[in-house]
């Protein structure tokens, strides 16, 4: 930064003195949104557990908690933003760059609820516009870009180093396809995920329909007359959200229950390890049947419910070793030496320093799961016959093997690329993240 | 008197357990600390001197309750703070900071060094945001470096920059006393010469205490006003004088006479010490030095021998120190050597 | 650490695993799942269930169920296999162990047989065409769905060639059934049995043939681990001084790698074979369903169709115990092999 923006900053803070108002309109801006933020997450949560109490629908549980924890997200980031706002009536500098951040971080909530949430999204980008009204921002923006230039050199520096590698590129570029197509799935499929047309059973690829006015089948049809290019991007769809959510679930339990156990060793580590010992004896697949078994109940959430039980250790495990290893590093001592507190030791200092190989391990896991999850589904414990499912429809195809390869085929391609881009990008990541390949 | 002494510590130990066999029991304890008494006076240098595994850097880490001791008693600008924990522990290190041997591991190399020197004030609830930039900025200065660095990592700088960041972190919360931990081992010679002025001049400026650690004894000498020499855990000799020509303790002249010299006149001298170092685990009963000394009597097998004044503030603990005679000329000559050098 | 002490603590360390593995399958047949299912099945009348729990101690608090489990465990008594014609799991498990753990024998056969070359072919020829199509056919390997490729091979090798009126290799079963038909096994293991007690050659080699598919299908997901970890492995050793040191001293390339660096660079492969016991029998499951394979995986498979909840926990019991074995042997042979790893 050069000494003019710090000759502006000063200027602007002398500005401040003397007309203060656009930092309390900003305050009072700030504070409304975190009341609405309150309203809304208040009254969401409110709701939603009334509803739980009058008894559920089979089915809905899961409608609702996705409901639940998103408001209770909003209600913490409104807690945020309220203490945000206190801090800009201060005109604290801090409180100028998080609440663009976590102004920004509301409005990405709020979106994922839609309908409601899209009127509250844009309360929330009110103050974020206020921020960059140019009488406020020459007040804050030059220290924030001064504290985020080095942050992008990294980030472009990454950028740069797996452009050069083909491999990752194209893991990239595989998955990235796979998740448009599961998100597009709607507007590209030209039959519905269950919708069967029994005279068209057993067809080849680019076959037209027998009835009347229906589009062709692309790659073929199934057994039952289910269009085989549709059924595969919807249960894209399927198969995609059950990995993510395992790996993103496991990987959050993994992660706390690791750091815990290492950062503070002793008894707490002890048990940890015993447990994950336990889990560790057990294949993966194996347990997951036993979990299912136990269950009872043969569906889609009880495979993922299983899978995130069996996933978990492995990230435990993995940042306990982590946190062992960082938590002897200088720096957390030199940390320590200065008074930061244990909290302050693990959240800024010890979880950045693990992060690398976590984004490893959880990259390669999206396939990991996917496999042993169709694998699940495969051998019957998937849902009934009939949905839309990578494993499941193999399952059904392998009983027409000799009539029918292609319901078995594509389904298969699109597990195998799946898991391979995967495998790509996490194999790709380990050599990029690698500290001894890293410029010193 | 004691208003000036700003570090005391009495019979101050640090064992660490040592497990092994089936179940993982304690088996044994590394004395690595073992008994020391030592004070430190306020504007004063204390060089520590001794062989690696001694137990020079355990103990610097030990005052400032980096670990926690063993036994013994530890005295901070009047406060006992052997026990204390949690806020009060917390509240105490503003006053003491340390710097580490390499520079690179104790900076954190995700944070751009302008927070990591600005962590302190951060972490305090001193300054944020700009203010903590401005007061970053103004220790950068002091230690040599430009508004340029503030934005980097500790990846893009060179040792001895490395070395100055990690100094100005220290200094951020304007600290009595700073235990600095073999700070030039790592860095090449002209950069080391940099740095010890470097401090030496902070020391003047801030009134700061130093402990200085290293197995480097020119350095030292060079660096301090008083000089411990540690074996085995145990300070076995304190001078304020010249170590090299008063060397009271069979070790401190062993020490002394093991710095190399290119003159083809010494060639050959260097043979006081016999045998490897003892083990930490079992440290030698009586004197500790006493399977390694060309002086060793009986008396020393039996008794360990306690820290006496011989005069002048000068410690040794020996049985019979002032009556060992390394030879006077020979000290005179490796002194008057090692000064041309 | 000394070694005897090394082996004595990893022995009392696999104590608690092994006690925690049955408190988990407890856990999950007893307390999530409903224990009386392992003895009943859709057929058993509703007045006989109270008699069911009475007899297996149902009814008792938990803590002396809990023992009773253990206690029936190390009797043999692990349920009644519902979907086998009520007969005790136990008896089941030794029926069909034996054609699994042949099946995961050639496997392993084929993984070590190809995987080790193919990891140091790799290693040797870092960044060259030949790495490059080794590291994405071990990549291949590790994201294969093998249900999907038994089902492929299947087709193509069997399938295929027998339309075309090829010679072919067998589609499932051990043997060919028709031919052999009055086979009674011994020992349980088709190889052993035909050749030694048998006496029969060709059955021998039928059995071969038998094999081959579903032992090739199985191993691959093992030839992929082994080949990944035989090369980096080898990259880090050839890396080392000592090697820069035989090289300098004028040796052959070849005598470099085979007499210096492999030796080395087998210590962590050889833990990944012991590791790889478990994605041999979780592969198992998938592929003995498809060839047809009268084993352990496949009476799992239709255990689950009929919810016999005995079969499944019998069947997570054993593997378990047998995975915690291969690791436990895996641990004191690299304890032996690197003296390094029992200091740790």
């Amino acid at each position: 930064m050069s000494s003019e923006s710090i000759q502006a900053m000063a200027e602007g803070s002398n500005d401040m003195e003397g007309r203060g108002t656009q930092f309390q309109i900003l305050a009072l801006i700030q504070l409304i949104v975190s009341m609405m933020g309150f309203m809304f997450g208040g009254t969401v949560v409110l709701g939603s557990l009334a509803v739980m109490m009058g008894g559920l629908e089979a089915g809905s549980w899961l409608f609702l908690t996705a409901w639940f924890v998103q408001s209770i997200i909003i209600l913490i980031l409104s807690y945020m933003l309220l203490r945000i706002g206190i801090a800009l009536l201060n005109r604290d500098m801090w409180a100028f760059s998080a609440a663009l951040y976590l102004n920004l971080l509301l409005v990405l909530v709020f979106l994922t609820i839609g309908g409601a949430g899209t009127i509250f999204a844009t309360a929330a980008i009110v103050p974020v516009v206020v921020l960059f009204l140019p009488d406020v921002k020459k007040y804050w923006y030059p220290s924030f870009y001064e504290d985020t230039v080095p942050r992008i050199k990294e980030l472009r520096h990454a950028l740069y180093l797996i452009r050069k590698s083909p491999l990752v590129v194209a893991g990239i570029v595989i998955l990235v396809c796979f998740v448009a197509i599961a998100l597009l799935a709607p507007f590209i499929t030209t039959y519905g995920p269950e919708q069967r047309i029994w005279a068209d059973s057993n067809l080849p690829p680019g076959s037209p329909s027998s009835v009347e006015g229906m589009p062709d089948h692309i790659w073929g049809t199934d057994d039952s007359g289910g269009d085989i290019y549709s059924r595969l991007i919807w249960a894209a769809q399927v198969d995609l959200r059950i990995s993510l959510s395992v790996v993103i679930v496991a990987v959050m339990i993994g992660t706390f229950i690791g750091a815990v156990a290492g950062y503070y060793g002793g008894k707490i580590d002890e048990l940890v390890m015993r447990v994950t010992d336990v889990f560790f004896a057990f294949p993966g697949l194996i347990l997951c049947m036993a979990i299912v078994m136990a269950l009872g109940e043969k569906s889609l959430d009880t495979i993922s419910i299983a899978l995130m039980v069996v996933w978990w250790p492995t990230y435990a495990r993995l940042v306990r070793g982590q946190v062992l290893a960082e938590r002897e590093k200088l720096y957390v001592e030199a940390a320590r030496s200065i008074g930061a507190s244990d909290g302050r030791i693990l959240l800024f200092h010890i979880i950045p320093n693990t992060i690398q190989p976590l984004i490893v391990q959880s990259t390669m896991d999206v396939g990991s799961v996917l496999l042993t999850a169709a694998g699940l589904a495969f051998i019957g414990f998937g849902p009934p016959a009939g949905a839309a499912e990578w494993g499941l429809m193999i399952a059904i195809a392998q009983l027409y093997f000799s009539m029918n390869q292609y319901a078995i085929f594509f389904p298969g391609m699109a597990i195998l690329l799946t898991a391979l881009a995967s495998n790509l990008v996490g194999d790709g990541l380990r050599d990029i993240l690698d500290p001894k390949l890293r410029r010193r | 008197m004691s208003d000036d002494i700003l570090v005391k510590t009495r019979g101050l130990k640090k064992y660490f357990p040592l497990t092994g066999g089936v179940f993982r029991k304690v088996i044994g304890k590394v004395h690595a600390v073992d008994g020391v008494d030592l004070d430190i006076a306020r504007g004063e240098t204390l060089g520590v001197v001794g062989e690696s595994g001694c137990g020079k850097t355990t103990l610097g880490r030990t005052i400032l309750r980096l670990l926690t001791p063993t036994d013994g008693t530890i005295e901070f600008d009047g406060v006992d703070i052997t026990e204390i924990k949690g806020r009060e522990l917390r509240e105490t290190r503003r006053n003491m900071q340390i710097i580490f041997q390499d520079p690179m591991a104790s900076l954190n190399p995700r944070v751009t060094v302008k927070n990591s020197v600005g962590e302190p004030f951060i972490v305090n609830r001193i300054a944020r945001g700009p203010r903590m930039r401005d007061l970053v900025l103004a220790l950068f200065l002091k230690v040599g470096l430009t508004e340029d660095h503030l934005n980097r990592f500790p990846h893009e700088f060179s040792g001895g920059q490395r070395q100055r960041i990690c100094i100005a972190r220290a200094l951020a919360l304007n600290p009595k006393f700073i235990v600095m931990d073999e700070p030039t081992s790592s860095t090449d010679v002209s950069v080391q010469a940099q740095t010890l002025n470097l401090m030496k001049d902070l020391q003047d400026e801030f009134k700061l205490t130093y402990m200085f650690i290293s197995h480097n004894l020119s350095v030292v000498k060079h660096m301090s006003d008083r000089l411990a020499v540690m074996y085995l855990g145990k300070i076995v000799e304190l001078t304020p004088g010249d170590i090299f020509r008063e060397a009271q303790h069979p070790y401190t002249f062993a020490l002394v006479s093991a710095v190399p010299i290119p003159d083809p006149k010494f060639a050959g001298r260097a043979q006081l010490l016999k045998g490897e170092v003892p083990s930490p685990i079992n440290p030698p009963r009586g004197c500790r030095f006493h399977p390694r000394c060309i002086f060793c009597r009986d008396i020393c097998t039996r008794e360990e021998p306690e820290l006496r004044d011989v005069g002048d503030g000068h410690l040794v603990a020996c049985h019979f120190a002032g009556e060992l005679d390394f030879g006077e000329s020979v000290q005179q000559e490796y002194a008057v050597a090692l000064a041309d050098m | 650490m000394k070694l005897r002490d090394f082996i004595l603590r990893r022995l009392i360390l696999a104590i608690p695993v092994v006690f925690g593995v049955m408190t988990m399958t407890w856990f999950l047949s007893y307390i999530i799942g409903n224990p009386v299912a392992m003895y009943i099945n859709t057929n058993t009348p509703a007045s006989a269930i109270p008699a069911i729990r009475r007899a297996h101690g149902f009814d008792e608090p938990l803590y002396v169920q809990y023992f009773l489990y253990l206690s029936g465990l190390f009797q043999g008594d692990w349920g009644i296999s519902t979907s086998t014609s009520f007969r005790p799991v136990t008896e089941i498990i030794l029926l069909k162990f034996p054609a699994t753990i042949e099946l995961s024998m050639i496997a392993m056969i084929f993984a070590i047989v190809l995987g080790i070359p193919l990891g140091i072919l790799s290693a040797t020829h870092k960044d060259q065409k030949i790495d490059h199509i080794m590291r994405i056919f071990a990549l291949a390997g590790v994201s294969m769905p093998i249900f999907w490729f038994a089902l492929m091979l299947k087709h193509v090798l069997y399938f295929q060639l027998a339309i075309a009126g090829l010679p072919h290799l067998p589609g499932g079963e051990r043997y060919t059934l028709i031919r052999y038909l009055s086979f009674k096994y011994t020992t349980g293991f088709l190889l052993i049995d035909s050749l030694f007690f048998y006496g029969d050659f060709t059955l021998f080699v039928d059995a071969l043939l038998h094999l081959a598919m579903p032992g090739f299908c199985l191993g691959y997901l093992t030839i992929a681990i082994i080949t990944r970890m035989m090369r980096s492995s080898m990259l880090e050793v050839l890396r080392e001084d000592y090697i820069t040191l035989a090289r300098s001293k004028g040796l052959t390339e070849r005598v470099v790698i085979y007499r210096h660096a492999l030796r080395n660079a087998m210590i962590p492969t050889v833990t990944v074979i012991g590791l790889a016991f478990g994605s041999l029998i979780t592969g198992a499951v998938l592929t003995e369903t498809i060839f047809n394979w009268p084993g352990l995986g496949k009476w799992a498979v239709r255990a689950i169709f009929s919810s016999d909840l005995a079969a499944i926990n019998g069947f997570t019991l054993l593997v378990a115990f047998i995975f915690v074995t291969a690791n436990l042997v895996v641990d004191l042979i690299y304890g032996v092999l690197d003296p390094r790893i029992r200091f740790g």
